[in-house]
């Protein structure tokens, strides 16, 4: 009785954590042999008797499993689609970066789209209603986003050409935007305010490339344009009879100007 | 002596030259990539998940995912491999426990068929693929890992302890208890 109890015990606690464990171990061997091109009769042949017994109907289970999952395909629309969602969505978010030497004419045309915005300032009827559409204020947003992103990966190291395509096109884009919509002097100076984010960003990022030196100080004299432009704004109750005439620079052409007009924003 | 992880989890190309080209938004290097892991993320998904429209999504998801954060994977003791079905299982993971109130509805085991008698046999590929999808989602969470892994990725078993953060040997018992409980639920 004795023996039996023992017995018993000794088999439950050693059947259970040793002997599958050991099983365990047999049987991943014996699968890796069937992946290695083996066969289940073969692989059964490597083992002991007593153990290819118990491995036997397992092995044979897991090249079931294997067979049948493995040959599990998905639905080609499917994955098409998907390869070209994630080819797409590589290519135009890890362009190849190039984080010191830019080409001097995207510089320079960069320069232009803010050129541009300072003319459109001068140019566009002041008033002192909040007249600014939905899709102007999206697009200074969406301007003041770019320049956010412009400046991290400037500070991370990360800058490539598309970062400068991007903003240059977002700055075209506001400038078809706001183009005879009549802004609020809050609005304009947003408008002059990004333009100068702009410049600033790209002339801090071109300072040490010589190359492009000289196009970096066309976008900088820009700045002062756009400052000086500030310096001469009319208030809305006159601004039909004297806009942006031009003037002394007030702001520089570093930004300092533009957090104030944040927060009034 | 055996090959390093970084070498069984690569692929047949020089992964780190690829993975490297597609970090610069390289398209071919993408694709070989997607060639690559595309099959294994679907079927690791596929074994895991119960609905072929969610497994779908998730898969979607992972390589979405897996595309908008390359740029930060970084070589630093992880193959790539593992980087990837560590984003594939916890996308899973969260999935299952979004919807785990739907799941318990499920009636997994109405699908499995009697194990007295030989059903496999029968069976084409597809619904034998449902039998044993059925049939692993009883299996508890760590197994059914697992059996993803090994059968549906096709990762060696360091590739799998690598990714679940679990031994190796811990791996070849859970595949043991796995394969055992199949064979009893499906008569595999």
């Amino acid at each position: 009785m004795f023996f039996s109890y023992a017995s018993s015990i000794f088999h439950f606690v050693f059947r259970r954590d040793v002997v599958p464990e050991q099983e365990a171990l047999l049987l991943a061997d014996g699968i890796e042999l069937l992946h290695k091109g083996l066969t289940l009769e073969e692989v059964v042949r490597q083992f002991p008797r007593k153990e290819a017994k118990i491995l036997e109907p397992l092995l044979k289970a897991s090249q079931v499993i294997d067979f049948v999952v493995s040959d599990y395909t998905p639905r080609p629309a499917f994955e098409n689609d998907l390869r070209a969602r994630f080819l797409t969505t590589g290519k135009s978010s890890l362009e190849i970066l190039k984080p010191v030497r830019m080409k001097p004419a995207l510089v320079a045309t960069l320069s232009v789209a803010a050129a541009a915005i300072v003319a459109l300032v001068i140019l566009v009827p002041l008033t002192s209603d909040s007249s600014a559409t939905a899709e102007v204020r999206i697009q200074l947003e969406q301007v003041q986003a770019r320049i956010d992103i412009f400046t991290d990966k400037q500070a991370g190291g990360e800058l490539s050409e598309s970062h400068f395509e991007d903003l240059k096109k977002d700055l075209d884009k506001l400038v078809d935007t706001v183009k005879d919509q009549p802004l609020t002097q809050v609005e304009q100076a947003r408008v002059r305010s990004l333009a100068e984010q702009s410049v600033t960003a790209v002339s801090e990022v071109v300072n040490d490339d010589e190359n492009i030196i000289e196009a970096a100080e066309a976008v900088i004299e820009r700045a002062g344009a756009v400052a000086a432009a500030v310096a001469n704004t009319q208030s809305p109750d006159d601004s039909e009879t004297s806009q942006g005439a031009g003037g002394e620079n007030s702001v520089g052409a570093d930004g300092g100007g533009v957090s104030s007009i944040e927060e009034t924003d | 002596m055996s090959p390093s992880l970084d070498e069984e989890l690569s692929p047949q190309f020089d992964e780190r030259v690829v993975v490297e080209s597609a970090q610069k938004g390289d398209a071919d290097a993408l694709g070989m990539l997607y060639e690559y892991y595309f099959p294994r993320v679907h079927r690791f998904v596929s074994v895991r998940v119960f609905r072929q429209e969610d497994a779908e999504d998730i898969v979607n998801e992972i390589f979405m995912r897996v595309v908008s954060s390359i740029d930060r994977f970084r070589w630093e003791g992880a193959p790539f491999g593992a980087w990837i079905f560590r984003i594939a299982r916890n996308e899973v993971v969260n999935h299952i426990r979004r919807s785990a109130r739907q799941l318990q509805k499920e009636p997994l085991f109405d699908s499995i068929p009697d194990a007295k008698s030989d059903h496999v046999g029968d069976l084409e590929k597809e619904e034998a693929f449902e039998y044993i999808r059925a049939a692993s989602a009883n299996l508890p969470e760590a197994q059914r890992d697992v059996i993803a892994l090994r059968f549906g990725a096709d990762l060696t078993v360091a590739e799998t302890a690598r990714v679940l953060g679990k031994t190796e040997n811990n791996v070849k018992v859970l595949q043991h208890k796995a394969i055992v409980r199949l064979r009893e639920m499906v008569n595999l």
